[in-house]
């Protein structure tokens, strides 16, 4: 405790809170605590799922701020067991360690410090697990977190979880979840579910739509899609832990998304609450379909800000022109969608993996989970949007031909993608090709044919007419 | 004739015959008979006039009976030790020029320069190609005229390079020597500041406008060209797109003209609104150069401020369009490159900095007008008018629409009023009372806003 005083602990990584454990926190947790029907005795219990960049951040954060109130909550992580780690990575990890003297001096500390030295030596092997208590991600090594509770049994993990963070990619969510059902055949209560995820898939029949990881746990668990929440924004996973200024938006039922935005909340992290699940999670997968290619544009005209300005007129054209398929007022997304962007194509994972392909110094053939980065959530998504937008039951009028397309053929950019990364019948370099086909149309002009237009088809979303 | 690919020559960087038809295009359209160039002067020498008339030099040049291509700028301008110590440098590392230079038999005025044994001026090392705001991007050789009548008395097309601060005056000079002309010429911009008029009713005064007053040249003579314009890529042959926006007659002709395999030119009727955002977004750009350099260029605070400056944009938007949803895709995109990279955004990050101040004035040596401050001086007085109220849908009473525009204050505090220092566009962004900033396009979007008046339309 801090005695009598409101004092505030700065340190990035302590154990303890960063705001004061007396005022705000402890008011809030008990608020969402009785929300939740939990009494006296029995804590909260804060459950992420997958142990990715994005969602050990999410899970250290909520550590950091409520962790020291014990008795309310318990907050843990669950990842999968017997992931290695690499020799070079062990020794870059050393080096974090060695560099941090807050770190070194907790390691000491908790007796956990030697195992790292015989990592570094390779006379010992290390897993994600094991380190991943010591707080270090293995997509994000140069940024430790604080120590967090991990399990590796699914069943121990979240047998009685309250709340459910799903930090997995949308790849893995569906199966995931359907083995978590099982464990949740008997339970009582129902869980609120909030997940980061931001991939998405297609189905095609009866009916062309997106599935979202939502809407995917929706499906396997049976938790109602009222439970089920979407946080989306712009993450760059390791800057939110160093305390950058960052907003995010967490969307779903009003019953659950307005207290949850005012837990999450910290001082650099600001969440607003939106009731459109759907839109949003859909445009947060979409935006990792349009990063690829600006690491593509950057890398292969040497970050040139003109080159990059192109690019971004055409992608937020097409991403203008599938909001107004998706969305009944799709204008209300154009100023947050297109600042998510702009951060999706500075900087994450997605535009980095664009610029390693255009490099050469990474193939399509290692497939889309890289180590040390994760899942690249925008190769799926390019396939996805592709097949979906692809199905001629969704044509539109090209207004210069006067005639009816698929409303891919209005997209050259996503087109392009999708002959790079998913057919592979084009090389890298032909991003360059796609913008500077003087064919092609002023982007003002996809937006005006999106306006002009009643594009919009609620059936994409599972919406009912 | 073959096409040249070398990005440097003298020549063209297309085939002859469909550069010479796109000329001889142009020349029918203004009259112009065998033996009687085409004319066409660029006003001002800051980087983007210089790289334009440089650009037209390197394509239509070599048809020297047909067309005449030169540039104006004042007289007298010099150049200090450092920048031809610096000139100097970029003269020797790269062959081409040097090899130019000593062919020109030009060469040793630069040796002695960087001896410090004589003083250079502007418009003499303009003539070989080196513009003052862009050093490092030697142009090809331009001719350079001092004298402004003896530059724009018979010219057939101008090019105003001119920040907007100067355009007024320059152009009625202009006028005087432009009163017994029998044809009319026509005026491309490139301009983008703007000032604000608060009588009869608050308007914008755009710097086409203030061509059309000061010339008398109908509205329809005068375009805006506008698009992002990092003008040392663009002269490098980086891809890029641009927009002519006004009358039909002209633009769809200066379009193809002026169309580049690296410089495509789209055309567009919405001459008003387009060179407005022109400078709208120089506003924003400085407070993006402030939080770029404040917090160290992390990519998690530019989204936030991304977030809030383009829903201040898209509020703005809607004040002054009538179709404001169309702006949204170019508008945001130049405002992308705006933020990343150009001469306000780097303004914000040496305020930010510490190393330059307010007091140091918007014209800075080596990178020329920073447009942005006066701009956000136009803006802010412009939506302070209490006759533009709005609804502010929290308090449920009518404020100037710049009550709405947080950072669009803030700035005006930092740069005009300089109450506050440039952290204070921190606290801000991080003041937990702002509100999301979906909610300002939304109160944008409900309302009907648009007042035609802004833009001086009835």
């Amino acid at each position: 405790m801090f005695g009598n005083g409101e004092a505030v602990t700065h340190s990035a990584c302590s154990n303890g809170s960063v705001q004061t454990v007396n005022g705000n926190l402890e008011e809030k947790l008990d608020e969402l605590r009785l929300l939740m029907g939990k009494v006296d005795g029995d804590p909260l219990r804060i459950v992420g799922v997958g142990a990715g960049a994005w969602g050990s951040v999410f899970t250290a954060m909520l550590q950091e701020a409520y962790g020291g109130l014990r008795e309310k909550v318990l907050i843990r992580i669950w990842r999968r067991p017997g992931r290695t780690v690499d020799r070079a990575l062990a020794k870059h990890l050393f080096e974090v360690i060695n560099s941090r003297e807050d770190v070194l001096r907790r390691l000491i500390r908790r007796c956990a410090y030697l195992k790292y030295v015989e990592g570094r030596l390779g006379d010992r092997v290390l897993y994600a697990d094991e380190i991943l208590k010591d707080g270090f991600c293995l997509n994000m090594i140069d940024t430790p977190l604080c120590p967090l509770k991990v399990v590796t049994n699914l069943q121990e993990a979240v047998w009685d979880a309250d709340i459910v963070i799903n930090g997995l990619p949308s790849t893995e969510t569906r199966e995931v979840f359907e083995e978590i059902s099982k464990y949740w055949k008997e339970r009582i209560t129902v869980p609120a579910i909030i997940s980061l995820a931001k991939g998405v898939e297609a189905e095609l029949g009866p009916e062309p739509r997106i599935i979202t990881p939502t809407l995917m746990i929706n499906q396997a668990t049976g938790v109602p899609i009222e439970n089920i929440l979407y946080l989306g924004g712009p993450n760059i996973a390791s800057e939110i832990y160093n305390k950058e200024y960052a907003n995010a938006r967490i969307c779903g039922a009003e019953k659950w998304r307005k207290p949850l935005a005012k837990f999450l909340r910290q001082p650099h992290f600001i969440v607003w609450d939106n009731g459109d699940l759907v839109t949003h999670e859909v445009m947060g997968g979409l935006k990792n379909v349009y990063a690829i290619g600006a690491g593509m544009v950057a890398a292969l005209t040497n970050e040139s800000a003109t080159s990059k300005s192109v690019y971004f007129a055409h992608c937020t054209s097409e991403m203008i022109f599938i909001t107004h398929l998706l969305a009944e007022e799709p204008e209300r997304l154009a100023g947050p969608l297109l600042a998510d962007t702009y951060v999706t194509l500075l900087k994450g994972r997605n535009a980095w993996y664009g610029q390693k392909l255009a490099k050469g110094e990474l193939s399509l053939e290692m497939g889309d989970s890289i180590k040390g980065k994760g899942t690249i959530q925008g190769v799926s998504a390019v396939k996805a949007f592709y097949e979906l937008l692809s199905q001629s039951s969704l044509n539109v009028l090209n207004p210069e031909e006067n005639e009816l397309v698929a409303p891919v053929e209005l997209c050259p950019i996503l087109k392009m993608l999708y002959k790079i990364l998913i057919i592979r019948e084009s090389p890298v370099e032909a991003i360059l090709q796609a913008l500077r086909d003087e064919t092609m149309n002023d982007p003002r002009d996809r937006i005006e044919i999106a306006q002009s237009h009643v594009f919009y088809r609620p059936s994409l979303l599972g919406h009912q007419p």
